[in-house]
C-alpha cells in the first residue's frame, strides 16, 4: 500500500526502461523478419546468422555478467535492481530474438541444442519472476509479524511444556505425544516443493481428541497441541514458499552456463567453418 | 575535636582512588584507602574476564605511581596490585562510606558498620557504577547470596531463588532457568515496572511452568538451603541453594550529597562542581575520577596523583599544558594561558566555566584560523559542534545566493552553529569568515555535558538561541531589535516522549516552535484517535488557534523528547504586525494542514503507519532503512553486501525488526538526530559525518554503551574477523550468508556506517536484486503518505 510510492521494483524500474528497450528491439527485428524477403541489397543469412546472432551473443554474455555484478558488492556501476530490470527484459527479448535468428528451425545438431538450452533457461527465468511476483506478499501475510526463529522458539514452549504435562497423562495419551515428537517433520527433501508433509501435530492433537480422556491436563496437552500444529503449519508453508523462491535459481544458472557455453561453441563453429558458407 | 588519624583519607579504590593512595605513599603522607568491596578496583575487577582494558586517549601522557598500558583485566589488575603492595598503599577493605562531616582539617568519615575514621583531606573517588542495594536481613551474609550474576551458564541443576521484579532480575531468572530450578520472587503482584519485553516473557515462562513465582513476598530470613519469605498467606518456605537478589543500585549522587558536596541541578547526570584542583564547594574535600566527569582510566589515574599533589600544596603543570599547546600550533603567538584567558574574558557563554573545565573543554576543542570569505560551515551539513569567536567576525548567510543577499555579521565573543547542534538536524545556514577570524569549535558532546551542568552556560545560551529561531523560522529579514523583546518574554520547555503540548477543545493561547525532537499531531473522529500529522523540528504547531481564534482543533504529543519555544498569542500578535509575511505564511501552513487533515481523517489506516514508522526511529532518524515485503525476496544478498563490504560482519539484521502494513523494518542503524548510542561512550568513539552518518571509530574500547544505550538494537559487539569463505565457495555452496572466522582479539562496537566510504551509496541498497530495500529520510515517507510535498 502506502509503500508503494516509495518503493521503485525491479520490473518498474525506470518506467519500463529496459522493457520498452527490449520491445523496441524486438519489434525492430520481428519487422526485418516479416519483410526480410523484401529487402533488398541485404544478405539476409549474413544479417540474420551472423549479426542476430552476435547480438543474442551478446545478451546472454550481458546476462550472464548479472551473476557476476551481483557479487561485485563494493563498485559502483549502478543499484543491482537496474541490472535485473534489463536481464529480465532483455532475457525475454532473448526468447523471441533467438527463434528469429534460426528461422523457427529446430535440428538435432549443436544449433538445435543452443536453441533449447536458451529458451529452456529464458523459461526457468519466467517463472522465477512468476515466484517473485507471487511468493513475497505471502510470504509476509503467513508469517504474520514472526520471523522464522520466533516459530520455532514457539514450538519449543510448547514441547517443554508438554513434557511437564506427562507426568500426569495416562499412557495412552503419552504414546500420542511421544509419538508426535518422534515423527513431526517439518520440512526438507525436494517432495516438499509439491506437496507439504503431513503435520503430525494435527494428527496428534486429533488423535488425542479421539482418546476423549476428561482430565485438565489431558485438555491443556490438546490445546497445546493445536497451538503447536498451527505453527507447523505455518513453518511448512513459510519453507515451502521459501524454497521456491529459491530453487529455480538452482535450475536456471547452471542452466545459463550450459546455454552460454552451447552458444560459445555454437558460435566458434560457426565462425570458423561456417563463414565460407554463406 | 582531636587530631585526625590521616592527613589523607581516600574514599574508592579505583583507578582513581588507588593512584591518589599510591602517589600519596610515595609522598609519604599518612593515608587510608577505604573500598566498599573486598578487593581493589570494583569495577574493573567486574569487567567481562580476560576483557581488554584499552588505555585510551592515547595520546595522552600518563603520570602516576601506577603502570597503566593495554592489555588484559587481569594483568592490567596485577601491575596495579604490585606497585600498590611495593609503596605500601593502606587500604582497608569492606569498607563502605555513608557519609562525611567536618571541616578542612579535621573530617569524620562514617562507615556503615557504624565505625569513623578521621582525616584533615578527603578524596572521593568512588565512580559512577552506584551503590548496589543489599539485603538487611539474618543470613544475607552467607556465602550463596550474591547481588549479581556475571555468567549464568556458570550454574546447572541448582535450585535458584532470585529476588525483584525489574529487568535485571528477570533476566537474570530467565537465564538461569534454562539449566536449574529457578524461583522469582517478587515483592508486589505484578512486573509492571520492567520493560515490555520482559514482562511478557517472564509472564509466559511462569505460565508454562519454566519458571516458579512468589508473589506480594517479603524476604525475613536466608537460610543455608532455604528462603524464607513472608506472604498473605503467612510464612513460605522456598528451597533455596542459591539467591541472587537484584535490588536495585543508588546513584552514587546520594553519597556524594551526604558528604556535604553540591550539584548544579537536578539532572540525573549532572556531577558535582569541582575548582581547577579538584576541590569541591567543601573546602579540603576533593573530588576525582569518573565521579569529577573524567570516564577514563587514564585520567583518573592522572587525576589520582595531582590531587595529591594539590594537597600537599605542589603547584603541579597540569598533565595536559603540552597537549593544549599542540591544539595551538596553527597560532603560536598565542600562549596557553592567554589563549584561555581570552576564551573566559571575551566569550559570555563561557565567562563562568571554572579553569578545570575550561581546560577540559579546550582539550576536546579545535582552534581554527580562516581567512576572508572562508567558509566556516555548511547549510544542510549534519555536523553538529558549535563555534565561538576568538578573534574578528563571521558572516551568517541566511539565504542560498551567492553573495547572500540576507545575512548577520558575528563578531568576537558571539557563538555559532547551536541550531544544529541542539536539533541534531542539518545546518541552517552557511557561515563565511569576515577578514581573519580564529575560533574554537567546540564539539557537540562536550556543549551538550556543559549546557547539562553549567546553568550559566544554557542559559546564555538560550536567550541568544531564542531569537535567533524565531529570527530564522517565523520572521526571516526582520531586525533583531524588533525581535529581541518578543525572545525574552518566550520560553523554553522539555516535554518527555509522550508529554502532551496541549490537547483538543483548550483554549489556544501559545504557539510553540519546535527546537528539537519532533510530535504527532491526533484527532478523535468517532471513536478512534485518529493520527493526523508528523512535525519535526523547525516548524511550529499550535498556529491554527493563533489566527483563527477558535479552541485547538487537535492535540498534539511529543513523539520524541522534545523541546520548544513558546511564544504567547500576544506576542506573536506583535510578530505578525511587525512583519506582516508572517501572517500570510501562518495562513499558508494552516490551509495546508487543513488538507492533510481532511485527507488523513478519511483514511485512518495511513494515520496508523505514520505512528508505526515514528514507534520505529521515523521521529529521530536521519535516514532509515525500508523493506517493501512485497518486492523482497528473501535472498539476503543485502546483509551478504553489508558483510563484504564491512569486515566480513553484516550489520544488517535483514529478518529482525517489525513490520507494518508490508512495511519492514530491519535492524539497521536510524542515524539518529540525537544518537542515544553517543551519549555515554568514554573514549567519544562515536561519530557524525557532515552527511549524517553516525559510525563508531577505531578509539572504541569495547564497553559495550552504546549497544545498550541504542533504543532499537542495532550495535553488535564484534571480535575483528580474520577471512571468509571465497568468492566461488559461496557462489557454488549456494544460499547461506558465508561465515566469518574470528580473531581471538577484544571486542569492539560495529554497526552500520551507510557505507560513508564507497561510491553510490549503501550497499545493502545497491545489492537489492528487487529493489525491496530503500534507504530514506522518514520525512520523505511521512510526507509521501499524508500527501504533503
Ligand atoms: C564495561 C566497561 C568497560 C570499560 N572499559 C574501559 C577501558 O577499556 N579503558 C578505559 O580507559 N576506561 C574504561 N571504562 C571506564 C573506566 O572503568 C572508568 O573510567 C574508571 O573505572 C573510573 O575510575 P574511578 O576510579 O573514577 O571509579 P571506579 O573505577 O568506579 O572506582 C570506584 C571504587 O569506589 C568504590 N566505592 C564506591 N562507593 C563506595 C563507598 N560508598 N565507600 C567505599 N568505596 C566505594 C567502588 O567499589 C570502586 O572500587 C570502562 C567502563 C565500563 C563500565
Ligand atoms: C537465457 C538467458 C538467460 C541467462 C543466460 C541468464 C543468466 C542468469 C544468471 C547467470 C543469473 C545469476 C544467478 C545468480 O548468480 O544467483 C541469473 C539470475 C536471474 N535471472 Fe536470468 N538468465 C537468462 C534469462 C532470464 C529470463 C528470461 C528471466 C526472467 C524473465 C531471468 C530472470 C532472472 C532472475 C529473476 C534472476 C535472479 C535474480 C536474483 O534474485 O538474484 N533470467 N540469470
Ligand atoms: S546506533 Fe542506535 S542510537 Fe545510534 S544512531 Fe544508530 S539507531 Fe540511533
Ligand atoms: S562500545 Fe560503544 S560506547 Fe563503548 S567505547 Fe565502543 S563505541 Fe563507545
Amino acid at each position: 500500500m502506502a509503500v508503494a510510492p516509495m518503493h521503485d521494483g525491479f520490473l518498474v524500474h525506470k518506467r519500463f526502461r529496459y522493457g520498452w528497450l527490449a520491445l523496441l528491439l524486438v519489434g525492430f527485428v520481428a519487422a526485418a523478419f516479416f519483410y526480410r524477403d523484401r529487402l533488398e541489397g541485404i544478405n539476409v543469412d549474413l544479417v540474420f546468422g551472423y549479426g542476430l546472432g552476435g547480438l543474442a551473443l551478446a545478451i546472454m554474455l550481458l546476462l550472464t555478467w548479472f551473476g557476476v555484478r551481483k557479487r561485485s558488492y563494493a563498485k559502483g556501476a549502478g543499484p543491482l535492481k537496474g541490472w535485473l530490470s534489463a536481464h529480465v527484459y532483455l532475457g525475454i527479448a532473448l526468447i523471441f530474438l533467438v527463434p528469429m535468428h534460426g528461422g523457427f528451425v529446430i535440428e538435432p545438431d549443436i544449433h538445435g541444442l543452443a536453441y533449447v538450452l536458451v529458451l529452456i533457461t529464458a523459461f526457468t527465468g519466467v517463472l522465477g519472476i512468476a515466484f517473485y511476483g507471487l511468493y513475497p506478499r505471502r510470504v509476509a501475510a503467513n508469517r504474520d509479524g514472526l520471523t522464522f526463529d520466533d516459530m520455532v522458539k514457539r514450538m519449543a514452549e510448547v514441547d517443554i511444556e508438554i513434557r511437564g504435562l506427562s507426568p500426569k497423562l495416562s499412557e495412552a495419551a503419552n504414546d500420542v505425544v511421544r509419538g508426535e515428537v518422534a515423527n513431526l517433520r517439518i520440512g526438507g527433501g525436494v517432495r516438499m516443493l509439491f506437496v507439504k508433509p503431513r503435520n503430525r501435530s494435527r494428527h496428534a492433537q486429533m488423535a488425542l481428541h479421539r482418546l476423549a480422556i476428561d482430565n485438565d491436563a489431558a485438555r491443556r496437552a490438546e490445546a497445546l497441541l493445536e497451538r503447536k500444529a498451527d505453527v507447523v503449519d505455518r513453518l511448512q508453508r513459510d519453507i515451502q514458499m521459501r524454497s521456491r523462491l529459491r530453487v529455480w535459481l538452482l535450475l536456471h544458472v547452471p542452466l545459463s552456463l550450459a546455454a552460454l557455453a552451447v552458444v560459445i561453441s555454437h558460435g566458434v563453429g560457426m565462425l570458423v567453418f561456417g563463414l565460407g558458407s554463406v | 575535636m582531636g587530631v585526625s588519624e590521616f592527613q589523607v583519607a581516600i574514599i574508592g579504590s579505583g583507578p582513581a582512588g588507588l593512584s591518589a593512595g599510591a602517589r600519596a605513599a610515595a609522598r609519604g603522607l599518612s593515608h587510608l584507602v577505604l573500598e566498599r568491596s573486598d578487593g581493589p578496583c570494583n569495577t574493573i575487577f567486574r569487567f567481562q574476564k580476560g576483557k581488554h582494558v584499552m588505555a585510551q586517549p592515547a595520546h595522552a601522557p600518563l603520570r602516576s605511581e601506577l603502570p597503566f598500558e593495554d592489555g588484559r583485566r587481569e594483568d592490567v589488575l596485577a601491575a596495579w596490585h604490585g606497585r600498590a603492595e611495593e609503596l605500601g598503599v593502606n587500604l582497608l577493605y569492606n569498607a563502605d562510606v555513608i557519609g562525611i562531616t567536618g571541616v578542612a582539617g579535621a573530617f569524620t568519615i562514617a562507615l556503615a558498620d557504624g565505625s569513623e575514621v578521621t582525616a584533615a583531606a578527603v578524596v572521593l573517588a568512588v565512580g559512577l557504577q552506584g551503590n548496589l542495594n543489599t539485603l538487611r536481613v539474618p543470613g544475607a551474609e552467607l556465602e550463596h547470596v550474591g547481588y549479581q550474576l556475571d555468567d549464568p551458564d556458570e550454574y546447572e541443576h541448582e535450585r535458584i531463588s532470585v529476588i525483584g521484579a525489574g529487568d535485571a532480575a528477570i533476566e537474570n531468572a530467565l537465564a538461569l532457568a534454562a539449566h536449574n530450578d529457578v524461583t522469582i520472587i517478587n515483592r508486589s503482584g505484578e512486573f509492571a515496572r520492567a520493560k515490555k519485553a520482559n514482562e511478557s516473557a517472564v509472564l509466559a515462562a511462569i505460565e508454562s511452568g519454566r519458571l516458579g513465582v512468589v508473589y506480594n513476598a517479603n524476604t525475613q530470613a536466608v537460610e543455608s538451603d532455604t528462603l524464607v519469605l513472608e506472604t498473605p498467606d503467612g510464612e513460605a518456605r522456598v528451597p533455596c541453594e542459591r539467591l541472587i537478589a537484584r535490588l536495585g543500585a543508588a546513584p552514587p549522587r546520594k553519597l556524594v550529597e551526604a558528604c556535604g558536596v553540591s550539584f548544579p541541578n537536578e539532572d540525573r547526570n549532572a556531577l558535582p562542581e569541582v575548582s581547577a584542583k579538584y576541590e569541591s564547594n567543601v573546602p579540603g574535600l576533593y573530588v576525582v575520577g569518573a565521579l569529577g566527569g573524567f570516564p577514563l582510566i587514564k585520567q583518573a589515574l592522572n587525576q589520582g596523583y595531582e590531587v595529591i599533589e594539590h594537597i600537599i600544596g605542589e603547584d603541579v603543570e597540569p598533565a595536559d599544558t603540552p597537549l593544549l599547546r599542540e591544539k595551538l600550533v596553527a597560532v603560536p603567538e598565542w600562549s596557553v594561558d592567554a589563549f584561555l584567558e581570552a576564551v573566559r574574558d571575551r566569550v559570555p557563554i563561557f565567562s563562568e566555566l571554572n579553569g578545570l573545565v575550561l581546560r577540559d573543554t579546550m582539550l576536546e576543542s579545535d582552534v581554527h584560523k580562516f581567512t576572508d570569505g572562508e567558509t566556516v560551515l555548511r547549510r544542510n551539513d549534519y555536523t553538529n559542534s558549535l563555534y565561538v569567536v576568538i578573534e574578528g567576525a563571521v558572516c551568517v548567510h541566511l539565504d542560498d545566493e551567492v553573495p547572500p543577499k540576507a545575512s548577520v555579521t558575528l563578531g568576537q565573543g558571539a557563538f555559532f552553529g547551536e541550531m544544529g547542534l541542539i536539533s541534531g538536524r542539518r545546518r541552517a545556514a552557511t557561515v563565511s569568515a569576515v577578514g581573519d577570524v580564529l575560533l574554537l569549535e567546540v564539539p557537540r558532546r562536550r556543549m551538550i555535558a556543559l549546557r547539562a551542568s553549567v546553568a550559566a552556560v544554557r542559559e546564555s545560551m538560550d536567550r541568544e538561541a531564542i531569537a535567533r529561531s524565531i529570527q530564522a523560522h517565523l520572521a526571516p529579514g526582520l531586525d533583531r531589535e524588533s525581535i529581541d523583546d518578543i525572545a525574552a518574554t518566550a520560553t523554553i520547555h522539555s516535554w518527555a516522549k509522550g508529554r502532551v503540548l496541549f490537547n483538543e477543545g483548550e483554549d489556544g493561547d501559545s504557539l510553540h516552535l519546535i527546537r528539537s525532537g519532533s510530535v504527532l499531531v491526533r484527532k478523535k473522529i468517532g471513536d478512534h484517535d485518529v493520527v493526523l500529522n508528523y512535525v519535526a523540528a523547525g516548524n511550529c504547531v499550535g498556529e491554527m488557534a493563533m489566527v483563527s481564534g477558535e479552541p485547538r482543533n487537535a492535540t498534539v504529543a511529543a513523539a520524541a523528547d522534545c523541546e520548544t519555544i513558546r511564544i504567547e498569542r500576544d506576542d506573536f500578535e506583535r510578530l505578525m504586525d511587525r512583519h506582516p509575511s508572517l501572517r500570510e505564511q501562518i495562513e499558508g501552513v494552516r490551509t495546508a494542514r487543513t488538507a492533510i487533515t481532511e485527507r488523513m481523517a478519511e483514511s485512518p489506516d495511513q494515520g496508523s503507519l505514520i505512528e508505526f514508522l515514528v514507534d520505529q526511529g521515523g521521529k529521530e532518524a536521519t535516514d532509515i532503512l525500508l523493506i517493501d515485503e512485497t518486492l523482497c525476496v528473501g535472498c539476503d544478498n543485502c546483509e551478504r553486501a553489508c558483510a563484504a563490504t564491512h569486515d566480513k560482519i553484516t550489520r544488517l539484521d535483514r529478518e529482525a525488526g517489525p513490520s507494518y502494513a508490508n512495511m519492514h523494518v530491519p535492524t539497521s542503524c536510524r542515524h539518529c538526530e540525537h544518537p542515544h548510542c553517543m551519549s555515554d561512550c568514554p573514549p567519544d568513539a562515536i561519530k557524525r559525518a557532515a552527511e549524517g552518518e553516525v559510525y563508531i571509530t577505531d578509539a572504541c574500547i569495547g564497553c559495550g554503551n552504546c549497544q545498550r544505550n541504542c533504543p532499537y538494537g542495532v550495535i553488535q559487539m564484534a571480535e575483528p574477523t580474520i577471512g571468509q569463505r571465497g568468492w566461488l565457495a559461496s557462489l557454488v555452496g549456494g544460499f547461506g550468508l558465508s561465515r566469518a572466522e574470528v580473531s581471538e582479539g577484544p571486542k569492539q562496537a560495529v554497526k552500520c556506517d551507510m557505507c560513508m566510504n564507497l561510491e553510490g551509496g549503501p550497499a545493502c541498497v545497491r545489492a537489492c536484486p528487487t529493489g525491496a530495500a530503500i534507504r530514506v529520510h522518514p520525512n520523505e515517507v511521512i510526507e509521501l503518505i499524508t500527501g504533503e510535498s
